[in-house]
């Protein structure tokens, strides 16, 4: 009897062992598919110009070609589309979350006849596409001399729809009765927004600041229209028109540009995992 | 007294109330609301950026849609890039969602790698993949001579730049897409798995009858990004192809960003960007009736 059951237990082990050597296998063919074009962009950056025309490919560079990196700085004003995409995103999150986070919290907090109303619009603005939008939005910056500027390429895109409906539904979580105390203590609007509902919403707030980190970030569209000069560029801009405006076939210098835009994002990654993850996997936030 | 005291609470909440939600509701209107306006307004007439002349064409511009070929392929380009995203994209993420939530040591790792993709510049990224698709000296093309096939010249080529396209996107949103559905995954209650198993169920059935139709209110929800997201693809685009060769990858937005930004068919281009708002409008309204077919909430 108990070696029968013994029996039983010890096929089913072997079973789920397998099942999971499989698993492995098959996600460990999955992760090296999708995982080798970042491979095959970083070997490529550190070959020398003869070895990228070379059949069959060369998969590790005789020599690691560090001066590519410094081609590439040299190729473009990288240093410039830094400095600008870094302004336009950091100074673009920090305007997107303090203008979403005032509406949120007015929807959330301040009870007024007209919350629904102004909520149902703010929602409403999800469903526009922002493509549509880009000739007369091109028309209003070039009419408040904005073209070619910092603030055209951020005004347009600080206030969020869906930023400002994530924060509107976890403000909605504060206790009344924290909001209560904090009104009989005498504190306004603005203290206990600051004291109450923001210290007990920040992961969503994290998330999203994040997100909008990303979005701008990597933002081609707008930037492509509104930007003329190359001191103005973003980095994905700068990067692109080395390849489309002026046909660039140093595949190695090209890529080691493509690892200055890359990289900023990859670290954001490895160190806020959890809530980009999290972000993803709960609120559906587009990538 | 009292009543005095309550109303003035009431008109100073307001007031405070109108001061938050402003700064948005200014910039939603000028930046979002009024180029709605703007577009049905310029829609009707032929515009010359340059001269600063209008005309007034009534529908003609919307009529032209039907008589202009690029738009043709242009929509159809766009439908099969969709088509694409929805039965081979979500399905492969699904399938790798499934494989991920097997209980198994590293899931987060696997999981941080195939996630990445999504994260990445799509303008950035494009630079990589034409590199990969260079048909002499790119890996993709490497590869598939070392299984004796020649690879054709994918961007180059009229009838393999719109999949090479395809691909990249494919493996650019599959993470993401894989990240959603393994939530969904874990969220289902392994009880009902336990019973099911008890009953003798297969895997395939437990699948059919209990995974599936869990998932079905995240399988609506991505389909619907997928398809609001396709019409909405541009930088892939503009920076492989510029919507060649021939028009072979020309996609709806890229298209409208021609018609405005390099022929200053300001006209077209409005008409363009209403029938982009309807259409995305149109389709959504679509998933969400056919959805009360398949979706269990």
């Amino acid at each position: 009897m108990t070696g029968i059951t013994a029996r039983l237990k010890r096929s089913k082990y072997r079973r789920e062992l397998l099942n999971k050597f499989l698993a492995h296998a098959v996600l460990w063919i999955i992760a090296g598919t999708i995982g080798a074009p970042f491979f095959w962009l970083v070997t490529t950056s550190l070959k020398s110009f003869r070895e990228i025309f070379v059949f069959p490919p060369v998969w590790f560079p005789e020599t690691l070609r560090w001066e590519n990196y410094v081609k590439a700085w040299q190729a473009a004003p990288f240093g410039q589309f830094y400095v600008n995409s870094v302004i336009v995103s950091v100074v673009g999150v920090g305007l997107s979350l303090a203008c979403c986070v005032l509406a949120a919290y007015a929807l959330a907090c301040i009870p007024t006849r007209w919350n629904q109303l102004v909520f149902v619009v703010f929602l409403s603005t999800m469903m526009i596409p922002q493509e549509a939008s880009i000739l007369p939005n091109y028309r209003v910056i070039s009419k408040l001399r904005w073209i070619d500027s910092y603030l055209g390429l951020i005004v347009p895109s600080i206030a969020s729809g869906f930023g400002i409906f994530l924060m509107r539904q976890s403000f909605l979580q504060t206790p009344i009765d924290l909001l209560d105390a904090a009104k009989l203590d005498g504190a306004g609007h603005l203290l206990t927004l600051r004291h109450v509902v923001l210290p007990l919403s920040r992961p969503i707030m994290i998330t999203f600041g994040l997100f909008s980190f990303l979005w701008k970030w990597n933002a081609y569209l707008w930037p492509l229209i509104v930007t003329n000069s190359e001191r103005m560029r973003t980095l994905p801009i700068g990067l692109a028109m080395l390849r489309v405006q002026e046909g660039m076939t140093e595949w190695n210098v090209l890529m080691a540009g493509t690892v200055f835009v890359l990289m900023p994002v990859i670290i954001v990654f490895i160190f806020a995992q959890r809530y980009i993850i999290e972000g993803v996997a709960h609120t559906g936030l587009k990538g | 007294m009292m009543n005095w005291r309550v109303k003035k609470q009431s008109f100073r909440n307001s007031l405070i109330f109108w001061m938050f939600v402003l700064p948005a509701l200014i910039l939603f209107g000028v930046f979002t609301f009024y180029p709605m306006f703007y577009n049905l307004y310029y829609a009707v007439f032929e515009s010359n950026v340059l001269t600063g002349q209008k005309y007034f064409v009534g529908l003609e511009n919307y009529v032209r849609v039907f008589t202009d070929r690029i738009y043709r392929r242009v929509l159809l380009n766009t439908a099969s890039f969709a088509g694409a995203m929805l039965f081979i994209r979500l399905p492969l993420s699904l399938l790798i969602a499934l494989i991920m939530n097997a209980k198994i040591r590293g899931q987060s790792i696997y999981r941080a790698i195939i996630f990445t993709p999504s994260l990445t510049s799509t303008a950035a990224i494009a630079i990589l993949w034409i590199w990969i698709f260079d048909p002499g000296f790119g890996l993709l093309n490497s590869l598939l001579a070392l299984i004796g096939i020649n690879g054709p010249g994918w961007l180059s080529s009229t009838s393999w730049a719109l999949p090479a396209i395809i691909l990249m996107s494919i493996w650019k949103g599959v993470g993401y897409d894989a990240v959603i559905y393994l939530a969904g995954l874990q969220s289902i209650p392994q009880s009902l798995y336990e019973a099911a198993r008890i009953d003798g169920a297969s895997p395939l059935q437990i699948f059919r009858y209990i995974t599936f139709p869990l998932l079905s209110s995240i399988t609506f929800f991505l389909t619907i990004t997928v398809v609001i997201n396709s019409f909405q693809i541009f930088d892939a685009v503009a920076v492989m192809t510029q919507g060649g060769p021939l028009h072979s990858t020309n996609v709806y937005v890229y298209y409208l960003y021609q018609q405005a930004f390099q022929y200053f068919d300001m006209g077209y281009a409005s008409a363009m960007a209403v029938n982009l708002l309807a259409l995305i409008l149109g389709l959504t309204i679509m998933q969400l009736r056919l959805s009360e077919r398949w979706v269990h909430y």
